[in-house]
């Protein structure tokens, strides 16, 4: 009688943790891209207006950490393989014709 | 008599003469489809002028494509790189001295420096109660005019 009622305990407890574990796993960062539509450096939140229209409240505090991307020029040699770029280019006949080409530079550890 | 056989036949002659003008006159009417064949001059012109403004935006076509991805390929030598799109696409591009080359430098900024209508990217988690907190928040600062 008493294994039992450990046993049910066991199971109960078990269909209990699960799904609070499950919810810790699925926690992962969301990512969203668009532009800034307000911003209340007060009530510290912004919304974030994507390309599709969708609006979306995020809430930031001092942790936030807030990075701008500086232009500088740069020469054609001072992309890297792998590197992420985006370019802007014409087809001219057959060939593609790169115009302006921008590319990210990876933070040094601890900046 | 023979005056009024010969007159008669004059006036046969003449009337047969007269009848087949007639005919003829009433012949006429089919030049009237000339007027169509103007009209489908007048088709055809407008016709012809969608086809000269079909060739105006091939010209116009040459409009400039944007891509991202990550640099597949470089040569310094021959001047041409290889683009990877995040779908897996190769794009194939030349470049010259004149293209402009930009790096973009990361570095600390605080929220109150983000404008409004400003492009961002923000990592945030869904935190409990419907709130995203944000952990990350990037921005791309406008390079000024002449720059």
């Amino acid at each position: 009688m008493g294994r039992n009622l450990t046993c049910a305990t066991v199971v109960l407890a078990f269909f209990l943790v699960a799904p609070a574990l499950a919810q810790e796993k699925k926690a992962k960062p969301l990512k969203v891209t668009g532009d800034v539509g307000l911003l209340d450096t007060e009530k510290n939140y912004m919304i974030v207006v994507t390309k599709e229209g969708k609006l979306v409240t995020v809430d930031f505090d001092q942790k936030t950490k807030v990075t701008k991307f500086v232009p500088g020029p740069a020469k054609m040699s001072d992309i890297g393989l792998g590197q992420a770029a985006s370019i802007t280019y014409k087809q001219a006949g057959d060939k593609n014709v790169i115009d302006v080409l921008e590319f990210k530079v990876k933070a040094k550890k601890g900046e | 008599m023979n005056n009024l056989l010969s007159i008669t036949g004059v006036v046969l002659v003449i009337f047969a003469l007269s009848s087949c003008a007639l005919e003829q006159e009433k012949v006429a009417p089919p030049a009237k489809p000339a007027a169509p064949a103007v009209a489908e001059a007048k088709k055809a012109a407008p016709a012809a002028k969608p086809a000269e403004a079909k060739a105006k935006p091939a010209e116009a076509k040459v409009k400039p494509v944007k891509a991202s991805g990550d640099v597949g390929l470089m040569d310094l030598e021959k001047n041409y790189l290889i683009l990877v799109t995040k779908e897996g696409k190769l794009i194939t591009a030349d470049f010259t001295g004149k293209t402009k080359v930009t790096k973009l430098v990361p570095q600390p900024a605080k929220m109150s420096d983000i404008n409004l209508g400003q492009s961002a990217a923000v990592t945030y988690n869904a935190g409990k109660g419907g709130k995203n907190i944000a952990t990350s928040v990037e921005y791309a600062v406008k390079a000024k005019k002449g720059e």
